[in-house]
């Protein structure tokens, strides 16, 4: 007995360990830039888990877009307040 | 006859010898004409005349008995009991059964359940049980005049007595073949030292001490692994071992016939070694016994007489075998049979239930950074609540007797049996017991008996927690992992229902980790934190404990991404002044004394700090300890012993293939004769980091007054382990800027630090 599937925080790693060649092919001052993009993916594992989703690259890329929609959204918000008269 | 059960043990066949300590003080030996049963379970009756005739040299009788085979099975089948002739025997018996047919022809219950366990259940009996006993015949005739659901138990006046030996080395470590340089027997009158010239003698007299001294109870450090053993290979070199006895039968002492034993349990290797037993007297080895480590004596008790193990057994047994004995006995209590080879499989999903199922609690990630005003809620033994208040249990889930049970696991929809289940049955006198200790504990005002209460639910609470492990661990009897499933799915449930009520009450979740929520609202007081505690209660059903609100509280990030947190590493000081401690250096069990020393000391004087603008005036004084610790490093004033680092192996010693710190410290030990096993622990100390051989540590059990310990790295380890507290607090706090801290003083006299500080 034990587990069968990997937990998302595991098996986000392993995906994370496959875009590896991707990475590789990028400019280095890219490289960085995808490593933190993967990264922000693991502030909403337990969402990503709690999704069920039969691949893990669906709840590992609606972690990132998520992050990056929350961003957009403030500093576009900040953008609009400096804009402001 | 009137008192309490000490000791018991299969001696001769067909025989138990119980010892009955008296109220006088007095021990006394008890035989009772018993035997153990093995239960055979077949699917045509006419099988059960193989054994019964081939084995006839072995079995006392047979008789057909109805009884539940399987945990899930609702009624009771026809199955041969056989009764043993001789207790030590069983397992061999039990093996020779299962031969006379193909696979599966047999199916064997009650075959490995030790005959020490087996006729305390049958006769409903527990160690330290105060009782009354009758002879009849060549039988005994109990009469419990004890509960073990009673809390104030009276323990008989135990005699104890502490036994050391110290070795004339020839080498640097201890070697089975050195001389024996003295004895130290402690008790309660005083110490005697025995250093008689001759061997023989001193062995000799040790005995007759002993016989003196009566103990009931021997402890010993490192019993198991050196001290008898080496004890009696000396008396059988000397030629004295047929009247070296030291327990109160006058068994001569032996060497187990079975080398101890490596397993592997959560993620890491342990070493077990073998026991030994003095019969009639108790032998404990305080390093080999988990819950006297953790609960004393008194934990002890309570995990003997709830647990139903001989003292021997329970002191030495994982809490997981403690556990599995209190369901066994329960087990037994209904006609349930205990397979000796449990074959109940984890029922088929398809691949989206499984998806949804195999998943663990719930995790809110911690927001990272340092807060002020945070409170801290529990769930009081959460896990073992929804075992025993959901009824979770190998069989109860998804049973096939209650298809619309009301009762169904969240997120999956199963169904939970109406009929209560082994484990909730069994599980039901840890969490009430423990409750009301807990209770007893904060309402008493004697310190000593607060001790007590307090021990007996520490060993209370570490069965309570395996009790979860055990549902989904693939060699217990009464598991299966859809149970461990269905807990998990409840802890999500309750989790997220309890979060939902405290943002609808205006609350902030700051972190949450599978029955523990760190909450904070703007200007909320205690009395708030209380209020959300009921409604929390109100909304899940499950009580919770209020921890008490931090003054302040750091989460910490990912040492490798500054950007990430990470679970269950964090410290804070509540209100009252309280450390709270989780997952930083002072907590882990590897890490050195001064280490943990310094850490702590840092800790302490943050924890002065009513708010974070405060701690992070209170740095320098910080920095003071950090400088103080390095400097007596530097000079070497740090004794070797509290800066031993402690590994476990993971493999046998000749399987290692680089040479790691933790190896060169193995290879000494080999190489001074010491036999060491995957799962044992190493400690060493570092002597050289950057070196290449297997000089770069030396083992603790080495170090001498010519040992010179690598200061320069014990300095570098040490501000990381600073930088780990105060970084957080002050970015310029790295292990980088300490160290630069630290060389930069190094020849100023510390009352002058102030002026570099950062």
């Amino acid at each position: 007995m034990g587990r069968t599937v990997p937990s998302f925080r595991i098996a986000e790693a392993q995906e994370a360990a496959e875009w590896r060649s991707f990475k590789k092919a990028l400019p280095k001052e890219d490289k960085a830039a995808f490593d933190e993009m993967l990264s922000s993916a693991r502030l909403y594992v337990s969402a990503s888990s709690a999704a069920v989703r039969t691949s893990r690259f669906e709840g590992m890329v609606m972690a990132i877009i998520f992050h990056h929609y929350k961003i957009l959204t403030r500093t576009a918000a900040a953008v609009r307040r400096e804009a402001a008269p | 006859m009137r008192g309490w059960i000490l000791d018991l043990y299969p001696d001769g066949p067909g025989e138990m010898v119980v010892w009955l300590k008296q109220d006088d003080g007095e021990a006394v030996r008890l035989v009772d004409s018993w035997s153990p049963s093995i239960f055979i379970g077949t699917d045509n009756r006419s099988n059960f005349t193989v054994p019964t005739y081939t084995l006839c040299d072995e079995l006392a009788w047979t008789r057909l008995v109805q009884r539940r085979e399987r945990v899930t099975d609702n009624t009771a089948a026809e199955v041969l009991e056989v009764k043993l002739r001789d207790a030590k025997r069983i397992q061999q018996v039990a093996s020779r059964i299962e031969r006379l047919g193909p696979f599966g022809m047999f199916r064997l219950y009650n075959a490995d359940v030790p005959p020490a366990q087996s006729y305390l259940y049958e006769k409903d009996l527990f160690p330290l049980a105060r009782c009354e006993v009758e002879r009849r015949g060549d039988t005994l005739e109990w009469t419990l005049e004890d509960d073990v659901w009673t809390y104030d138990y009276p323990i008989p006046p135990l005699r104890k007595v502490e036994l050391k030996v110290e070795v004339a080395k020839s080498g640097k470590l201890p070697r089975l073949t050195d001389r024996i340089e003295s004895v130290v027997l402690t008790n309660a009158e005083g110490t005697t030292i025995i250093d008689d010239r001759n061997e023989a003698d001193t062995l000799l007299a040790l005995a007759r001490a002993v016989r003196e001294a009566d103990p009931d109870l021997i402890l010993t450090n490192d019993g198991d692994t050196f001290l008898f053993p080496y004890l009696i290979r000396k008396a059988k070199a000397v030629g004295v071992i047929a009247d070296f006895i030291l327990g109160r039968d006058d068994a001569v002492m032996k060497l187990p016939l079975r080398a101890g034993t490596s397993y592997f349990s959560y993620g890491q290797i342990h070493y077990k070694p073998s026991a030994i037993k003095l019969r009639g007297r108790v032998h404990i080895d305080t390093n080999s016994s988990l819950v006297y480590s953790e609960a004393g004596f008194e934990g002890l008790f309570e995990l003997s007489r709830t647990c139903r193990m001989p003292l021997h057994t329970a002191s030495r047994a994982s809490i997981g075998r403690a556990l599995s004995s209190l369901q066994l006995y329960y087990a037994s209590k209904i006609g349930l049979l205990i397979p000796w080879k449990p074959t109940l499989a984890e029922r088929l999903k398809d691949r989206s239930e499984l998806l949804t199922a195999d998943r663990g609690g719930f995790i809110f990630e911690p927001r990272v950074g340092i807060y002020e005003g945070v409170g801290e809620l529990d769930f009081s033994a959460l896990y073992p609540n929804i075992m025993y208040r959901k009824n979770i249990s190998a069989e109860t889930v998804r049973c096939a007797c209650c298809p619309d049970s009301n009762n169904r696991v969240p997120e999956l929809g199963w169904n939970v049996c109406r009929k209560k289940g082994v484990v909730p049955l069994a599980i039901e006198v840890i969490v009430k017991k423990r409750l009301r200790y807990k209770e007893l504990r904060d309402a008493e005002a004697d310190k000593g008996v607060r001790e007590r209460y307090n021990a007996r639910q520490a060993a209370l609470k570490w069965l309570g927690v395996t009790t979860f492990g055990y549902l989904g661990f693939s060699n217990a009897k009464f598991g299966r992992i859809d149970a461990h499933i269905a807990v998990c799915a409840w802890d999500r449930k309750i989790l997220i229902d309890a979060a939902r009520i405290a943002e609808n009450k205006g609350f902030e979740v700051i972190h949450g980790i599978i029955d523990s929520l760190w909450v904070r609202k703007g200007g909320a007081e205690e009395v708030d934190f209380l209020g959300l505690k009921e409604a929390i209660e109100t909304g899940t059903g499950f009580a919770t404990s209020f921890e008490g609100v931090y003054k302040w509280v750091a989460f910490l990030p990912s040492k490798v991404d500054a950007g990430l947190p990470v679970l269950n590493r964090y410290f804070g000081a509540y209100r009252n002044g309280d450390l709270k401690v989780r997952g930083v250096e002072a907590r882990r069990h590897d890490t050195p004394e001064a280490f943990r020393e310094c850490q702590m000391g840092v800790l302490k004087v943050l924890a002065r700090a009513d708010s974070v603008a405060e701690a992070k005036a209170s740095i320098p004084k910080c920095i003071k300890i950090f400088l103080g610790y390095a400097r007596a490093l530097e000079r070497h004033e740090t004794p070797a012993s509290d800066l031993a680092f402690t590994s476990n192996l993971s493999k046998a010693p000749g399987e290692y293939t680089t040479m790691t710190v933790q190896q060169a410290a193995r290879k000494q030990l080999v190489a001074e004769g010491a036999s060491l096993h995957a799962g044992e622990g190493v400690r060493y100390v570092i002597t050289d980091y950057k070196g290449k051989d297997s000089k770069r540590t030396i083992p603790l059990d080495m170090v001498d007054d010519q040992t010179r310990y690598d200061a320069g790295r014990y300095i570098r380890l040490l501000a990381e382990t600073c930088s780990s507290v105060l970084e957080p607090f002050d970015g310029r706090c790295t292990s980088e800027g300490l160290m630069s801290l630290y060389e930069r003083d190094m020849s100023l006299p510390l009352t002058n630090l102030s002026a570099s500080q950062p």
